[in-house]
C-alpha cells in the first residue's frame, strides 16, 4: 500500500516546550486518519510540520516520498485556510477559481460547490458569510486541486448540525473516491463517523492508536459525581478530582463503582452519573499511559 | 498520471488579476495615490507658478517623484506586511507554484499604482500649465524616474519585511510628508530653509528628485545627493534581503 505521509521520531520544540515528541505516523493512500487530543496536545503543530509550514527540530517527515515543501508534494495535498483568513472582498466562486488555478487538474467549480452545499453562496463575498459558511468554504478549498491527501484541522468547529452533515458528506465522497484525510477534531462522534483509524495525542506524544471501535472501547467512561467529605479507597475509579465538597470520579464501570462505595460504607449524598466528556476520556487515557 | 506544474506566467496573471480586482473593490490605495499628489499640485502649485515654464516643469517633476514615493512605499510595504502576517498569506504558501508568481504580481500591480499616481499629475501639467520639455529630455527623465521607482520599491519592501502590518500602516500615514520636506521637495530651491538645505542631500527623496531634474532640465545638481542615493539603494537592498531572510527563518521556526 502506498504511504502518502510518513513521520519518524518527529520532534518539535519551541521556547523550551516540546510540542511534538517523537511522533511516528503513517498515512496510507485512501485512509481517513482521525487525530484526537485535548487543546495543546500538538495536533496543529503536527499538521504545520507535515504541511511544511514548520521545520521539525529532529526526526523526519515525508509526503508522497519527498520533502513536504516540494512543489510536487504541494500539488498532491490539500490544506484548509483558517476561516477567519479568507479575503473579505473575494466571492466564493473567485476563491475556488483562484485556488484551482494552482493545480493541473482541478475539480470542476460547480461540482466542488455542490459537494459542500455551497452552490447558493457562489456569488457572495467571503466577508459577508457566517462563520460556519466561511468554514465550509475554507474546507472546500482543500479539495479543489484533486489532492491525494487532505489536512483538515478542526473542520467542523462552530458549525451547526446541517452544516456539519454537509461537510461530512463532502469528506465521505472524497474518501469514497480513494482520497486520504488527516482529520483533527474535538468531537469524537465526528471521528467515529469518518475515520478508519484513530490516533490519540496528548502533550506532544501518541498515547493511543487503533481502529475507531478500539479507541471507543478505551474511552467509554462514566463520570460519577457525589458529595462525601471522606472517600474510601476505591479500586474502580480511574481518577478522582475534588471541587469544593463535590468529588468527581471517572470510571469504566459505574455500577461496580457504586457497589464498591456502598460496600465500603461511604457516606455519600447527591450522586450523579453521566457520560464522561472526551476531555475526561483523554485524562483517563493519559493517566493509564503514565501508570504503565 | 503525471501532474504537470502550472506555468509561472499563468499563475502570475492569476495573482495579478485577483490583486487588481481587490484593489479596485477597495480602492483606498488607488484613490490616495491618484488624488493626493495631484491635489497638492492643483491647489498649492499651479495657481502660483503655473505659467512659469521653468518653475512648473521642475515642480511637476518633483511631484511625480512624490507620487512615485507614495505609490511604491504604500503598495509594497502593505502587501508584504499583510502577506507575512495574514492567515491567508500563510495558506498561500501551502499551494503549489512557489513565491515567485506572487512577487511578480506585486510588482505588476505596483506599476499600475505608480501609473495611477503619475498620470493625473502629467495630465494637469500638460493641459493647464506652461510646463514643457523637449521629448529626448522627457525620455531621459523617465529613465531617471525608473531609478526612483526602484529606490522607493526597495524602501517599501524593506518596510514590509521589517514592520508589522500595524506599524506599516502608521508609517504610511505619517511618513511621506517628513520624507518629502526633509528632502526639500516642497521648497523653492532659492529659499529653502538652511536646516533643510543641510539635511536634504542625505535623504533619498532628494537624490531621486535631483536625478530626475538633472535628466529633465540638464541643470547641474550637487553631487552629494546622487552619491547618497547610491548609498541608500545599497542600504535598502541590504535591509530588504536581510528582512526577507529573517522572515523565512522565523516563519519556518
Amino acid at each position: 500500500m502506498t504511504v502518502l505521509a510518513r513521520t519518524r521520531s518527529l520532534t518539535r520544540r519551541y521556547n523550551g516546550i516540546t510540542a511534538l515528541d517523537k511522533i511516528s505516523l503513517d498515512i496510507p493512500a485512501g485512509q481517513v486518519l482521525g487525530l484526537l487530543g485535548p487543546n495543546g496536545a500538538g495536533k496543529s503543530t503536527l499538521i504545520n510540520v507535515m504541511t511544511g509550514l514548520l521545520k521539525p527540530t529532529s526526526g523526519s517527515v515525508e509526503l508522497c516520498g519527498t520533502d513536504p515543501r516540494s512543489d510536487e508534494t504541494r500539488r498532491a495535498i490539500g490544506v484548509t485556510p483558517q476561516e477567519t483568513g479568507l479575503p473579505e472582498s473575494w466571492r466564493v466562486s473567485e476563491l475556488v477559481d483562484f485556488v484551482s488555478a494552482h493545480f493541473p487538474d482541478p475539480v470542476d467549480r460547480a461540482e466542488l460547490l455542490e459537494r459542500f452545499d455551497l452552490t447558493a453562496l457562489a456569488n457572495r463575498q467571503a466577508g459577508g458569510l457566517s462563520g460556519g459558511q466561511q468554514r465550509r468554504v475554507a474546507v472546500a478549498l482543500a479539495f479543489a486541486g484533486r489532492p491525494k491527501l487532505v489536512f483538515l484541522d478542526e473542520p467542523s468547529t462552530g458549525l451547526d448540525v446541517d452544516a456539519r452533515r454537509a461537510l461530512w458528506d463532502g469528506i465521505r465522497s472524497f474518501h469514497a473516491e480513494g482520497g486520504a484525510v488527516l482529520l483533527t477534531s474535538h468531537y469524537i462522534d465526528e471521528v467515529e463517523e469518518l475515520a478508519d483509524r484513530v490516533v490519540v495525542m496528548d502533550r506532544g506524544g501518541i498515547i493511543a492508536e487503533g481502529s475507531v471501535s478500539e479507541i471507543r472501547g478505551r474511552v467509554r467512561l462514566k463520570r460519577v459525581t457525589l458529595t462525601d467529605p471522606v472517600l474510601p479507597e476505591l479500586s474502580g475509579a480511574t481518577s478522582i478530582e475534588r471541587e469544593a465538597n463535590r468529588a468527581h470520579l471517572l470510571t469504566n464501570d459505574a455500577t461496580a463503582l457504586v457497589r464498591e462505595l456502598v460496600t465500603a460504607g461511604a457516606s455519600f449524598t447527591d450522586i450523579e452519573i453521566e457520560s464522561a466528556s472526551l476531555e475526561d476520556a483523554f485524562l483517563a487515557l493519559t493517566g493509564d499511559e503514565r501508570a504503565v | 498520471m503525471t501532474r504537470k506544474a502550472i506555468p509561472m506566467s499563468s499563475l502570475t496573471m492569476t495573482y495579478t488579476r485577483r490583486n487588481l480586482t481587490e484593489n479596485i473593490r477597495t480602492p483606498t490605495m488607488f484613490l490616495t495615490v491618484a488624488l493626493v499628489p495631484v491635489g497638492v499640485m492643483v491647489f498649492f502649485v499651479v495657481p502660483f507658478i503655473g505659467q512659469d515654464t521653468a518653475a512648473i516643469t521642475s515642480a511637476t517633476a518633483t511631484l511625480v517623484v512624490f507620487g512615485v514615493l507614495m505609490a511604491c512605499v504604500g503598495h509594497f510595504s502593505i502587501v508584504i506586511a499583510a502577506g507575512r502576517e495574514s492567515v491567508w498569506g500563510n495558506y498561500l504558501r501551502t499551494l503549489p507554484g512557489g513565491i515567485m508568481p506572487q512577487m511578480l504580481s506585486h510588482i505588476l500591480v505596483g506599476l499600475v499604482v505608480v501609473a495611477a499616481a503619475i498620470i493625473p499629475i502629467l495630465l494637469v501639467a500638460g493641459l493647464f500649465t506652461a510646463a514643457a520639455a523637449p521629448v529626448p529630455r522627457v525620455l531621459l527623465a523617465a529613465g531617471a524616474l525608473l531609478v526612483a521607482v526602484v529606490t522607493f520599491t526597495l524602501l517599501g519592501l524593506a518596510m514590509g519585511y521589517l514592520m508589522s502590518m500595524r506599524v506599516a500602516i502608521i508609517a504610511n500615514s505619517i511618513g511621506f510628508l517628513p520624507l518629502a520636506v526633509a528632502g526639500g521637495m516642497f521648497f523653492d530651491r532659492a529659499d529653502t530653509p538652511a536646516i533643510i538645505e543641510h539635511i536634504a542631500p542625505f535623504v533619498p527623496t532628494r537624490g531621486t528628485t535631483d536625478l530626475v531634474l538633472l535628466a529633465l532640465t540638464g541643470e547641474p545638481v550637487g553631487p552629494l545627493s546622487l552619491v547618497m542615493l547610491a548609498v541608500w539603494i545599497v542600504i535598502l537592498v541590504g535591509l530588504t534581503v536581510w528582512g526577507y531572510r529573517r522572515d523565512q527563518v522565523r516563519r519556518f521556526d
